[in-house]
């Protein structure tokens, strides 16, 4: 029981934080791809820009692992 | 690093105002800046140059001669005639300018006559498709005077709109109409309208409004009957392309024979208006010219050099004392050849200029940091030994097929460097296209097995944050330094102390440091939070959790890695499951080639976020100016005087 909720505790660590990112992706991208449209040269921030919020599921990952390894 | 800058005053006798100008030019070493007023003289002294306004007779006449450029296709002034036409004098590049007027006349002429002709072939081409679309129905047709005809195309999709249009057309003609329609290719069905002329106007309005695309017949055809309509309109169109022909030798004729003049004196005449604003954003009192602005330290003795010599001893070049505060240095990068591939993405963000842009004059270049540390990044997370090799390959062959071209550049140090360090940890972690080279070639890892060493491969790339971070800081330290910005030193240094006094708390905790470290460290933070409170405010802690942030954010060097390496390993399963050999070859193919693309493209993102956002942050200064020397045409062919595109000597 415990080692099945620490796998649930895991993937919800990880799914969460995905769907964060995800979501702040998709108002980066949206607002992103107007601006690219009118601005080509600033395509290569845009895509920095777009990679920003996959922190929140980099720190997800991070604790889903102490999750299961520490 | 960044190229050391000197702040000149170039101060001349008003009369010899021109000519510095035009030798500073040629020179192209000055970044202009716009005249102060030096301290101590009221504006009635010194003011704006009133005796040069911004409009010159070389305005109009390159309008004139740029005009004609246009006409004549672009293409840039050879150097030779460039050379010849930059020292000639106001009035002879002028009558330059005006003996070029009949080449212009002639031109336009032509051009104008291209576009009708052009206009006039496509026209006749499309009525002469719709009769030859209906050439079988037409040879029925008898020869009616009297009867006007307009041709209509929809698509095929819409053809029954004909027999729509053939219902009006018989109400409005009382049935004294006819309609002919055949395919003329399998998206377009063509089709004739015949009605007695005098109800042309009518029907133009039945057909107005419909989205049809009609086809009007040339008022020299009305009236032919359709059986010669085909040879005669396919004759005029002949004529046409012909007369075309002609016209296009013509113009291509005189573009051979006039095309680089016409070129190389728009350049000149460019320079020639760019020296007259410069002159009249120049400093100007009764006796005295001044024209500022700032070079490399390195080119200070020939710029004196070259106007000595060219203008005279009565020229004074007054260097003002180094200001390395002054924001508004320009900024130029000096690197080594190989690292100057990273100069641009030193300067990525400029569009975004409160992010990150052009480093400040005065403070450290992150070019070197960057060019060391971006294809360790890139090489940690794909680490494929095979994929290393392929891109080295696709580098090759792009060299190969774009050898010259400015971006190749730019892409091949970057790329290779990439390449070399994903085929080394590629060696490390024992990968070659995932678990192939270990399940054919027995090639295991040296170091670690990703697939398994997960929490060692967390610890470093959390340690290599914590390193970036921490040198982000030092170096934030230097630059605070270099800059005189008493408080951004105690900042930072107070965010370093923080970082280290986190992590051997941490350690304490952890029982893996000594009680005394621990409660040192709890000091060392208390104290910390007391300076950043005083120097950035209540917002100071929150910056404490940003750079623990920073430091966590590493982990994506081993997240993207884990992801690389695991689709990498499913490419090489599900390539075993078919039992058809070539089909599982293929599949591993595509597969891998999806891994490929996606690793290094999102890899490169990843590795160029974790130095803006995370790195860079921490010391670059933003808010540089670039270094735009004031560069005349004869140094654009890039032979005499080479100007970087970053803008250094």
């Amino acid at each position: 029981m415990d080692e099945s909720i620490r796998f649930l505790a895991a993937a919800l660590a990880v799914g969460i934080a995905g769907l964060g990112t995800g979501w702040a992706q998709s108002r980066i991208g949206s607002a992103g791809a107007g601006a690219v449209a009118e601005k080509p040269e600033v395509t290569g921030t845009i895509l920095i820009l777009v990679a920003l919020p996959e922190t929140i599921v980099i720190l997800g990952f991070v604790v889903a692992a102490m999750i299961l390894f520490l | 690093m960044l190229v050391a800058m000197r702040r000149v005053d170039i101060v001349a006798p008003r009369r010899r105002g021109a000519d510095v100008v035009r030798v500073v030019h040629r020179l192209g070493a000055l970044h202009l800046a716009p005249f102060e007023l030096p301290e101590g003289l009221t504006p009635g002294v010194f003011g704006v140059n009133p005796a040069t306004p911004p409009g010159t007779p070389f305005d109009a006449a390159l309008e004139r001669v740029a005009d004609l450029g246009e006409l004549l296709g672009p293409r840039i002034g050879p150097g030779h005639l460039v050379d010849e036409l930059w020292d000639l004098d106001p009035v002879a590049l002028l009558r330059e300018a005006d003996a070029l007027e009949p080449v212009r006349a002639r031109v336009a002429a032509l051009t104008g006559e291209r576009v009708l002709l052009g206009s006039e072939e496509a026209r006749l081409g499309s009525y002469r498709r719709l009769v030859e679309g209906l050439s079988s129905a037409i040879g029925h047709l008898p020869s009616i005077r009297g009867y006007g005809s307009t041709g209509i195309v929809v698509h095929t999709r819409y053809r029954a709109v004909i027999g729509l249009i053939r219902d009006e057309l018989e109400e409005l003609t009382g049935g004294r109409c006819e309609i002919l329609a055949a395919e003329m290719d399998p998206d377009r069905v063509a089709a004739i309208l015949l009605y007695p002329a005098r109800v042309a106007e009518d029907v133009r309005a039945l057909l107005g409004g419909r989205d049809l695309e009609e086809v009007a017949l040339p008022e020299e055809f009305q009236g032919v009957p359709f059986d010669q309509l085909g040879p005669e309109l396919g004759q005029e169109q002949s004529r046409v392309q012909v007369r075309l022909a002609t016209v296009e030798a013509e113009l291509a004729a005189l573009s051979a024979a006039h095309g680089a003049r016409v070129a190389a004196l728009r350049d000149v005449l460019e320079d020639r208006v760019a020296e007259a604003r410069a002159l009249h954003d120049s400093g100007i009192s009764d006796h005295l010219v001044i024209l500022g602005g700032w070079l490399p330290a390195g080119r200070v003795a020939e710029l004196r050099d070259a106007l000595a010599a060219e203008v005279g001893p009565e020229v004074l070049v007054e260097e003002r004392p180094h200001q390395a505060r002054d924001p508004r240095t320009p900024v130029a990068f000096e690197n080594q050849p190989f690292l100057r591939a990273f100069e641009p993405l030193a300067s990525f963000f400029e569009p975004l200029a409160s992010f990150i842009s052009m480093p400040r004059y005065g403070s450290l270049d992150p070019t070197p940091l960057l060019a060391l540390t971006f294809p360790a990044f890139v090489g940690l997370m794909v680490a494929d030994v095979g994929y290393g090799l392929l891109l080295l390959g696709l580098l090759l062959w792009a060299r190969r097929r774009w050898r010259g071209e400015p971006l190749m550049g730019i892409v091949w140090p970057i790329g290779v460097l990439s390449a070399a360090a994903t085929i080394g940890f590629g060696v490390l972690f024992g990968e070659w296209f995932g678990d192939a080279g270990q399940q054919f070639l027995g090639l295991g890892p040296v170091w670690l097995d990703r697939r398994e060493a997960i929490v060692p491969l967390l610890v470093l790339a959390i340690s290599i944050g914590v390193a970036q971070v921490g040198l982000g800081l030092v170096l934030g330290m230097v630059n605070a330094v270099l800059l005189r910005h008493r408080s951004e030193l105690a900042r930072r240094a107070a965010l370093l102390v923080s970082l280290v006094a986190v992590l051997v708390i941490i350690g304490w905790l952890a029982r893996l440091m000594p009680a005394v470290a621990g409660q040192v460290a709890l000091a060392a933070l208390l104290v910390a939070l007391v300076v950043l409170v005083a120097t950035a405010g209540l917002a100071g802690p929150i910056e404490v959790v940003g750079v623990l942030g920073n430091v966590l954010s590493y982990a994506r060097l081993m997240a993207i890695g884990l992801a690389s390496v695991m689709l990498a390993l499913v490419a090489n399963r599900l390539g075993g499951l078919p039992e058809n050999v070539v089909l599982g070859v293929v599949v591993a193919a595509v597969i891998h080639a999806l891994n490929l693309v996606l690793g290094f493209f999102d890899s490169s993102v990843q590795g160029l976020r974790l130095h803006y956002v995370e790195f860079f942050s921490k010391f670059v200064e933003p808010g540089g100016v670039r270094y735009e020397p004031f560069v005349s045409a004869l140094a654009r062919d890039g032979t005499r005087l080479p100007v970087r595109p970053s803008g250094g000597p």
